[in-house]
């Protein structure tokens, strides 16, 4: 997710402040909107931000780009596959935002690194990467709350 | 009456010097657009006592938005110079940059008839059309396209688009996008740099280069279906107009992103049907690898779109909530750039 935590319920906040609220007239929904926003506005200090999925994310990328790296040895392309492990060895340990971070960053380089890389080896690099790519897609929709409402978003 | 009225109606009264007298009537924002500011109104003009109203929308430039940086002036003037055209597109007569008239730079187009449908499901699942009017739709659409397609931009004087180099019209795009989604200034994802990769070692080679719309879509459509009739009566949102290979377009329209989970392109027909529309309209052959290029460049170049918005999000520089939604849609497209490269099932 690229946008913080803390600007979403800003955003909500002064959403919710600025366009519903001048919009509302009963005294209930009044009422009931002003405790939503106050619940928003003390959740970002009260909330526990999961890091598991984070450190799942960061162990299947590094697991991945050391069987890519592996396949480029075997493919006799052994300075490519030290610069990526080197590369691996060097992500930071904690936080683990950071280690995440440093692994899509790594993974974007090696993307562009096989580009360039002899297209035998580089195909040969690619599934153990692309493999890692899918089951993290997955693992990203799982985490979306079901029921999207953005039917209702765009038809306002 | 608002300031925004007032303004309004000294632009037009200039335009219709003719007239005795000349009010704006239901001056309404637009909001359902996540790009330009959008304004409806009618012109009330007396002339020798009688009274004539005229229809007009008003697109002005926004300070954030989805397509940041703007310039008006390209679209009005493609807009302005395709009159004659046998296309629905509205009738475009003034642009102004002044900022004295309404702070920023903006363009005045008729209203024409008609709402806007949208991708999505509706309450059967079956998207925003019933049968009879998809079977209408459908060939209107593609005859569109490739009424477009067949514009003479040389002789219109649409060169100041920028007509790509030879050898470079696909990996011009893969350019332009990649390049936005680096000055959007979020991290990279990885599932984007792996299909800016795969887009680079894959583009087509030249063919022909025509106008292209660029965002030619379902949601971009005016649909007048008054009268026991369906008509397509406009095509809208030209900000992304360009000249490149006429599949961009066409890959664009058949996208997954406007399917609304629904089996038809564009909520309109099976793909296939559709593409052998538009190869019928406009008597030009779409290769199946060309048109696979394209469907990846066209979520690439939608998750561009999406970082756009998402960094003016972030950035404080807009406060529309909907921009910080793309960044959970932003997974799905995820997912179709996964599908499209094989990797996942692909929706239906």
């Amino acid at each position: 997710m690229r946008v913080s935590v803390e600007r979403l319920l800003e955003g909500v906040t002064r959403t919710l402040l600025d366009q519903v609220l001048p919009r509302l007239e009963g005294r209930v929904a009044r009422g009931q909107l002003y405790a939503a926003i106050e619940v928003l506005r003390n959740l970002e200090r009260r909330a526990d931000w999961a890091e598991a999925p984070l450190a799942e994310e960061a162990a299947s990328a590094q697991s991945a780009l050391r069987t890519a790296a592996e396949r480029l040895r075997e493919m006799q392309e052994a300075a490519l596959a030290a610069r990526i492990e080197e590369r691996v060895t060097g992500w930071p340990t904690a936080p683990t935002a950071d280690r995440v971070r440093a692994a899509r960053t790594t993974l974007c380089d090696v993307f562009a690194w096989l580009g360039a890389a002899p297209p035998v080896a580089a195909a040969a690099a690619r599934p153990p990467l692309a493999a890692h790519l899918a089951a993290q897609t997955v693992r990203d929709l799982s985490r979306l709350a079901p029921g999207s409402l953005l039917e209702e978003v765009s038809r306002g | 009456m608002s300031d925004l009225t007032v303004r309004l109606e000294r632009f037009f009264a200039a335009r219709f010097p003719d007239a005795d007298g000349l009010r704006i009537d239901d001056l309404e924002a637009r909001t359902e657009g996540f790009s330009q500011e959008t304004f409806s109104c009618t012109v009330e003009q007396t002339r020798a006592g009688a009274i004539e109203r005229t229809r007009w929308v008003v697109k002005r430039e926004p300070t954030a938005g989805l397509l940041e940086p703007y310039d008006l002036e390209p679209e009005f003037r493609v807009l302005h110079g395709l009159a004659g055209v046998p296309l629905p597109a509205p009738e475009t007569p003034w642009f102004e940059r002044d900022p004295s008239v309404l702070e920023r730079p903006f363009y005045v187009m008729e209203r024409l008839p008609g709402d806007v449908p949208l991708p999505t499901p509706g309450p059967d699942g079956d998207g925003p059309f019933t049968a009879s009017e998809r079977a209408a739709l459908a060939p209107q659409v593609m005859q569109a396209l490739a009424a477009l397609h067949a514009v003479d931009w040389r002789a219109r004087g649409f060169a100041f688009l920028g007509a790509p180099t030879q050898g470079d019209v696909a990996r011009r795009e893969v350019e332009r996008w990649a390049d936005r989604l680096d000055r959007s200034g979020l991290e990279p994802a990885p599932v984007v740099a792996e299909a800016l990769s795969w887009l680079r070692r894959h583009a087509p080679a030249d063919g022909d280069v025509v106008l292209l719309h660029g965002d030619f879509r379902l949601g971009n459509w005016l649909v007048d279906r008054g009268a026991g009739t369906t008509r397509l009566s406009g095509v809208l949102d030209w900000e992304m107009v360009h000249l490149g290979d006429p599949a961009e377009d066409v890959a664009w329209c058949l996208s997954h992103l406007w399917r609304a989970q629904t089996p038809r392109a564009a909520c309109l027909a099976p793909p296939a049907e559709l593409l052998a529309l538009y190869e019928r309209a406009s008597g030009r052959s779409l290769e199946a690898d060309r048109l696979r290029f394209y469907e990846v460049l066209a979520i690439v170049k939608m998750l561009a779109i999406m970082s756009t918005g998402i960094r003016a999000f972030r950035e404080g520089r807009t406060r529309d909530l909907r921009m910080a939604l793309f960044d959970h849609q932003m997974v799905m497209l995820h997912a179709l750039l996964a599908a499209l490269r094989g990797w996942l099932p692909l929706p239906p």
